[in-house]
């Protein structure tokens, strides 16, 4: 059976009809046609295998001194076990931005500068529903099974095809106890005159309109236009009147350590690294954003085996804990938590924190952006842009 | 064309050119042909010339004919027929999917007392995608009354058993027949809805057979009788001409017959491949079809029987649970038997294991039904409803295997007639155009 529908002799022929030699091609593609069907992918897996891997920073396990390639450490792992050579670029929203991943893949007649790429979900989305990734080689990755099925009803990668999940996170609210005085429990306090130029938001759009819809009562599952809207028009009123102080991502932890804000949206994971005597993070009563970041094979990549054989070392529940331990953000890798339950007292902490591993309850009001019109979540994103700009 | 005659005179001297070779003159000691009573090679041989152009002539209009009628019929199955009864098949196991949640739905609000949020979505979501494809398969079909009537049927249930499923959802925490509508509602699913969409399938099922039309055996006869035509006038010309072939009758001679052997291998392959798309391809998308919707129907039936766990039923109901998730182990098993290759058989491995963590968890809330009710319930609403999902979105990976197979055969359908209409033409007039040809050089050899 063939996977690869691009690869079909019809739409092949398709196009080297347009060829001038188009009457021989034609010739000679109705004798392969015949024997091009069921043919089964098949991968050359060498002894060692090559890949280059796209992540976001501090997002695997380091040593002391940054390392990332340190004995011991998950890719160190990885070569000895896997047999897996990996050039880690840990550069995405760093150096490397979406677009630059767009352009690169845009570029049809050269092999891509990444075989895996680990992108936030909304974006992986876009690239699968425009074909521009490889499906996942399933036959390589047997720990395919050890996969939470909350990260498989995705409506755009039913049943996780296309993408592996790397880790997810929540976008809450984290605060100084101190400074903001009192307990927070609601999307509104980020509102509140009381903390004027000391709020902080988060730089991803839907994140930041999606709490802000949980806060007017609307369901950022599934967006409206109008919902978005009224969020959208909530959160420009309170950038015009002074009441962000900051729009950030990865330093949000930093600005709200530093004292440069009292209260602001972050991620559990960074949530994580503050210091539990002064702050706190929460999910709001009114639910939170559940996020993921996935691993994609973008197409065209020259090591799909080496991808899928990464994928499957990073599925072992025991690989995944290692990476837990670490970054701290929800594994959906399920097994993980009692790997980490027998693992030394730290990590038995860390395997009963709710955080990353989300009771029942909280899940029930975690909530993942839906699908918005494309048009209207540019537009959105443009808007938002000008705000994060404009402070 | 320039007609060219050949005068033999009475004494039997061609008064052809000495210098020409086809025409080598008589010995004087052969015996003068008599005049009148036979015909001369050029008599023979030009009346033939027609028959054979009107011959090839009729075949390129009959092969180009066939070969439209072919690619046609080839393209409606790849681009709508094979679309048409995979819509049929998402149409079944959105409903069923809706089932399934509304009744998840239901008992999470009545065992909260407040509006469950993410089964109802998922129930609008599912029932959003059903009528999203029961218009899609209504724009596909075609002229198929028999489909259309059975798609109006199940629109029509479609419409009541949302009326009931809504009605069931206003009235729970409120009334006590609440139970009675969802019931109501999963009985119109069952009864009504899933048979008419059973119906549409069969019906268009039927299309996937692909008849010989009267053209295809017009340009089968035509082709022969063209052969053989350029096959006689060989034969006559190489007794007349004493030599052996004529290298353009010969070009025309193998066109046409490359042209009967194209469509004969187009027609052999699309009919491999047609049946390959029903067996290989549709049959599987079928039986895990069905997978699937016994899954949802199993899962509806725990969250039905939690809610009736207090009445008297509760032992047969449990009994009837326990047939169903015995024969859903057959058919999940069945899926590995079906896998012909690494990743089909990779995704039905994983189907297994995910089949055994939901039967397992089913086993336990079930068991704990009998004693505590609420955690039942509870248990259900997280461990249950996260296991399913990773069981029902697993038949998804199948199926998409299924359809990627189903479809790529269809698609090597059309692929297989695609350029017959184009080698009807072309090869039947470039055939007449050598044998227009070869036969005009061998009468220019008599002048």
């Amino acid at each position: 059976m063939s996977n690869e529908r691009s690869a079909h002799p019809r739409r092949r022929a398709e196009h080297l009809l347009l060829d001038r030699r188009g009457f021989l091609v034609a010739m000679a593609a109705l004798g392969l046609s015949a024997c091009s069907r069921s043919q089964e992918r098949s991968y050359n897996l060498g002894q060692d295998a090559f890949l280059t891997v796209l992540n976001w920073p501090e997002y695997i396990d380091e040593a002391d001194d940054g390392s990332l390639d340190y004995a011991g450490g998950t890719l160190d792992r990885m070569r000895a076990d896997a047999g897996l050579s990996v050039t880690y670029q840990p550069d995405y929203g760093d150096t490397v931005s979406f677009d630059d991943v767009v352009a690169e893949l845009s570029d049809v007649d050269g092999t891509p500068r990444w075989d895996l790429l680990i992108l936030p979900n909304a974006q992986a989305s876009q690239l699968i529903t425009q074909g521009q990734a490889e499906p996942i080689p399933l036959e390589l990755i047997p720990n395919h099974v050890n996969l939470d099925p909350v990260f498989m009803t995705n409506s755009w990668d039913r049943g996780s095809r296309f993408q592996m999940p790397w880790q997810a996170g929540i976008t809450g609210i984290a605060y100084n106890r101190a400074r903001v005085g009192r307990e927070i429990t609601s999307i509104q306090d980020l509102f509140d005159p009381a903390f004027q130029g000391n709020v902080g938001f988060i730089t991803e759009m839907r994140e930041a309109v999606g709490l802000a819809m949980l806060a007017n009562g609307d369901d950022p599952s599934r967006p409206t236009a109008e919902g978005a809207e009224a969020a959208m028009t909530a959160i420009t009123a309170a950038a015009e009147g002074g009441q962000i102080g900051a729009f950030d991502d990865v330093n949000m932890i930093d600005l709200l350590t530093s004292g440069s804000l009292d209260i602001a949206m972050a991620w559990s994971g960074d949530a994580s690294r503050l210091p539990t005597s002064d702050f706190d993070f929460i999910v709001p009563d009114e639910g939170a954003i559940q996020w993921f970041d996935t691993m994609v094979i973008p197409k065209g990549s020259a090591a799909i085996a080496a991808a899928g054989r990464f994928m499957n070392f990073v599925y072992e529940p025991s690989n995944a804990a290692a990476i837990t331990e670490w970054v701290q953000y929800i594994t959906p890798v399920q097994g993980t938590q009692a790997v980490l339950a027998q693992g030394s007292s730290e990590a038995n902490d860390l395997a009963q924190n709710e955080f990353i591993f989300p009771t029942d309850e909280t899940r029930s009001r975690l909530y993942t952006w839906g699908v918005l019109d494309s048009q209207l979540e540019a537009d959105l994103e443009a808007r938002y842009g000008q705000l994060i700009d404009g402070t | 064309m320039a007609q060219s005659t050949v005068q033999y005179n009475t004494s039997g001297m061609s008064t052809a050119s000495a210098g020409d070779p086809a025409a080598p003159p008589r010995s004087a000691a052969a015996p003068a042909r008599p005049s009148g009573n036979k015909r001369t090679t050029p008599q023979i041989v030009r009346p033939m010339l027609p028959r054979i152009l009107l011959a090839l002539g009729a075949l390129a209009v009959l092969a180009a004919i066939a070969g439209f009628e072919a690619q046609s019929s080839a393209d409606t199955l790849a681009d709508n027929t094979g679309p048409s009864l995979i819509a049929l098949q998402d149409l079944s196991s959105s409903v069923a999917e809706a089932n399934a949640e509304a009744t998840a739905s239901f008992l999470a609000t009545e065992a909260s007392g407040r509006e469950d949020r993410l089964h109802h979505n998922a129930y609008l979501a599912a029932m959003r995608r059903a009528a999203e494809k029961s218009e899609e398969v209504s724009s596909l079909i075609g002229p198929n009354p028999g489909a259309h009537e059975a798609l109006q049927d199940a629109s029509a249930a479609l419409v009541t058993y949302g009326g009931r499923i809504e009605a069931a959802r206003v009235a729970n925490t409120k009334l006590p027949e609440a139970v009675d509508f969802l019931t109501e509602g999963i009985g119109v699913a069952e009864s009504q809805l899933q048979p008419a969409i059973r119906s549409a399938t069969s019906s268009t099922q039927g299309l996937l057979a692909q008849e010989t039309g009267w053209s295809t055996w017009a340009a089968r006869a035509a082709g022969v009788v063209a052969l053989l035509s350029l096959i006689h006038a060989q034969m006559v010309l190489a007794r007349r001409t004493r030599r052996i072939l004529s290298p353009l009758l010969v070009i025309a001679t193998v066109l046409t017959l490359v042209v009967l052997i194209m469509f004969e291998r187009g027609y052999f392959l699309r009919d491999q491949a047609i049946a390959d798309a029903e067996t290989g391809g549709y049959q599987a998308i079928a039986a895990t079809a069905e997978i699937q919707a016994d899954a949802f129907a199993l899962h509806s039936a725990v969250g039905l029987n939690l809610l009736d766990a207090s009445s008297d039923s509760g032992l047969e109901a449990r009994d009837a649970l326990d047939l169903q998730i015995a024969g859903l182990d057959v058919a999940v098993e069945s899926v590995s038997d079906g896998a012909d290759s690494a990743r089909e058989r990779a995704a039905a491995d994983e189907l297994q294991q995910r089949w055994v963590t939901y039967r397992q968890t089913i086993d336990n809330i079930l068991d704990e039904a009998s004693s505590d009710g609420d955690a039942a319930a509870t248990l259900f609403e997280s461990r249950g409803v996260s296991s399913f999902n990773g069981f029902n979105t697993s038949i998804d990976s199948v199926l998409f295997d299924n359809r990627s197979q189903f479809t790529d055969a269809l698609d090597d359908a059309a692929f297989a007639v695609r350029f017959l209409p184009f080698l009807g033409i072309i090869l039947p007039v470039l055939a007449a155009l050598a044998a227009l040809l070869g036969i005009q050089r061998r009468l220019g050899e008599f002048r």
